[in-house]
């Protein structure tokens, strides 16, 4: 009878337990946010998907090139948390820039870029050539890792956005580019060290030849 | 009191080495130091424990480094993707508390399915887990497809990066697991059947023990200590790997030896075998920060275990 009644009393306790804090919720299949697994991560469809509404939204943010220059040429660190953005515990720092300049050299890789009138040599390099990295994905900050169920998702999204990137920006930039003529862009910088060798390079996310 | 110095001989060698490594390198004996060691054996202690019951029921595992792989891996696939059951048109969604508890779950019933093996097919421990090995890497892999399952929250990373009164979650996990299986093994029946099985088998058969019973609960236990291991590792990482725990089961066995717990069984202690995993963390931190490589790492490790076996015997007066 004792037995008996202590079993009683387990069973109730933990019923209650599970109640008070469920294992798992029942939902439909298709509500399931829980489904990524299911899926086939198409990472050139993601990419495009958030090209639209998670980076070119976001390019209005931009700071101005020179303002981040300056402020990196002074108080890097003070730069790095004011205009930047560090993803985890990597070195990296990704900054957003918008401005223009007039193209002063130019090769299959780089577009030189003189910022300001008056400059002889290039004070920024434009990429119009491979892209590497993560700076296209992570330089906004609007789209976190934790959307993704696998890493390996998460740096097949960077190589298509890095391979969009190429096609959409920097071909047509390319195909555009002369010495002398002047270019606005939007784009992003990923700084690894603040010794970096300068010039920069900025890898275009929107660029205007006049 | 030959005993006694006998169990004192891990401490003796832990005082010993704790204080040749604070001369040696100012980094070693401080606050930050011990705490980081504590963090970095909790993951042996919890394989441990369980090893060295099983090691005391005169079996062995060496399948734990595999089941904390996929028990960490089947809780983060669950916490982050949830499972379809696809039949029914639903999915569960599981909270931190349902992976916590799928992940232990995993990990008992693989250690079970070694007890059955063993005791139902009469496979030899080391064979069984030995199978067991490659079957739990081998689901590991086909459940992540090979890949890590990464970001599994804050709440469920608290397990592994938490710190309650400045002591991690993870010391306080491997302490609590030490203090009640210490208290298992000395103070309940099942203890003493651990002991009486591993000692001589045949005589607590003939005695009324069930031994096969015995023997299924202390392997299911050891795998579902793997399981908080896996659980521990996965927290501590944000993330799980198909390769984590690779070789632990080596440290494991280590640690239950350099212990004092004897290899044929029927001897051992949970105490002993927590002084074999701080040995065994103290070494690898005093060597990392030594800036000894990591290869002649694993040489002088494999000489301390030959030497603390051979001690240990030669204090035991064993042939």
């Amino acid at each position: 009878m004792t037995r008996i009644a202590i079993t009683a009393g387990i069973l109730v306790l933990g019923a209650g337990l599970l109640w008070r804090y469920p294992l798992f919720h029942v939902v439909p299949l298709g509500q399931a946010a829980s489904q990524e697994r299911g899926e086939t991560f198409n990472a050139k469809d993601r990419a495009e998907e958030y090209w639209r509404a998670r980076i070119i939204p976001h390019l209005a943010d931009a700071h101005d090139v020179a303002t981040v220059f300056a402020s990196l040429a002074s108080d890097p660190e003070q730069a790095r948390s004011r205009f930047g953005r560090t993803v985890g515990i990597g070195q990296s720092t990704f900054f957003l820039l918008r401005g223009e300049g007039t193209i002063v050299s130019f090769n299959k890789n780089r577009i030189g870029v003189a910022l300001s009138d008056g400059t002889s040599g290039p004070n920024l390099l434009i990429s119009i050539g491979p892209v590497f990295g993560n700076a296209v994905r992570d330089t906004t900050g609007a789209i976190a890792a934790d959307e993704f169920s696998r890493s390996s998702d998460f740096n097949d999204l960077a190589a298509e956005l890095n391979l969009l990137v190429e096609n959409r920006v920097e071909q047509p930039l390319a195909k555009q580019a002369k010495v002398g003529r002047r270019v606005r862009f939007v784009g992003c910088i990923e700084l690894r060290d603040d010794k970096a060798a300068r010039p920069l390079t900025l890898i275009p996310l929107e660029a205007y030849v006049e | 009191m030959r005993e006694h110095l006998r169990k004192l001989q891990s401490v003796v060698a832990l005082v010993i080495m704790a204080t040749a490594l604070g001369f040696a390198t100012d980094k070693f004996l401080t606050i930050e130091n011990g705490v980081n060691v504590l963090r970095q054996i909790s993951v042996n202690v919890c394989l441990s424990i369980g090893m060295t019951m099983i090691i005391v029921a005169g079996g062995i595992d060496l399948s734990v480094g595999s089941v904390l792989a996929l028990s960490g891996a089947v809780a983060a696939g669950l916490l982050k993707t949830g499972l379809a059951l696809t039949p029914l048109d639903v999915a569960l969604q599981f909270t931190t508390l349902g992976a916590i508890v799928a992940g232990i779950a995993v990990g008992a019933a693989l250690g079970l399915f070694n007890g059955v093996a063993i005791t139902r097919f009469g496979l030899p421990p080391f064979v069984a887990t030995l199978g067991m090995l490659s079957i739990a890497r081998g689901l590991t892999m086909l459940w992540t497809g090979g890949h890590p399952i990464t970001t599994l929250g804050s709440e469920f990373g608290f397990l592994g990066t938490g710190a309650v009164l400045g002591v991690p979650m993870p010391v306080w996990i491997a302490g609590g697991l030490t203090a009640l299986f210490e208290l298992v093994t000395r103070r309940t029946r099942f203890g003493r059947h651990l002991y009486a099985v591993g000692g001589n088998e045949r005589a607590a058969a003939l005695s009324g023990l069930s031994v096969n019973r015995i023997k299924l609960a202390v392997y299911a236990l050891g795998g579902a200590l793997a399981g908080v291991a896996g659980l521990l590792t996965a927290a501590r990482l944000d993330s799980a790997t198909p390769n984590a725990g690779f070789g632990y089961e080596l440290d494991s066995i280590a640690a239950v030896v350099i212990g004092g717990t004897s290899l044929s069984g029927g001897r051992g202690t949970i105490i002993g075998t927590v002084l074999g995993c701080l040995i065994i963390g103290v070494l690898n931190n005093g060597l990392v920060l030594l800036q000894v490589s990591p290869f002649w790492q694993q040489v002088v490790k494999g000489f301390v275990i030959l030497a603390a076996v051979a001690i240990d015997r030669a204090s035991r007066g064993e042939d």
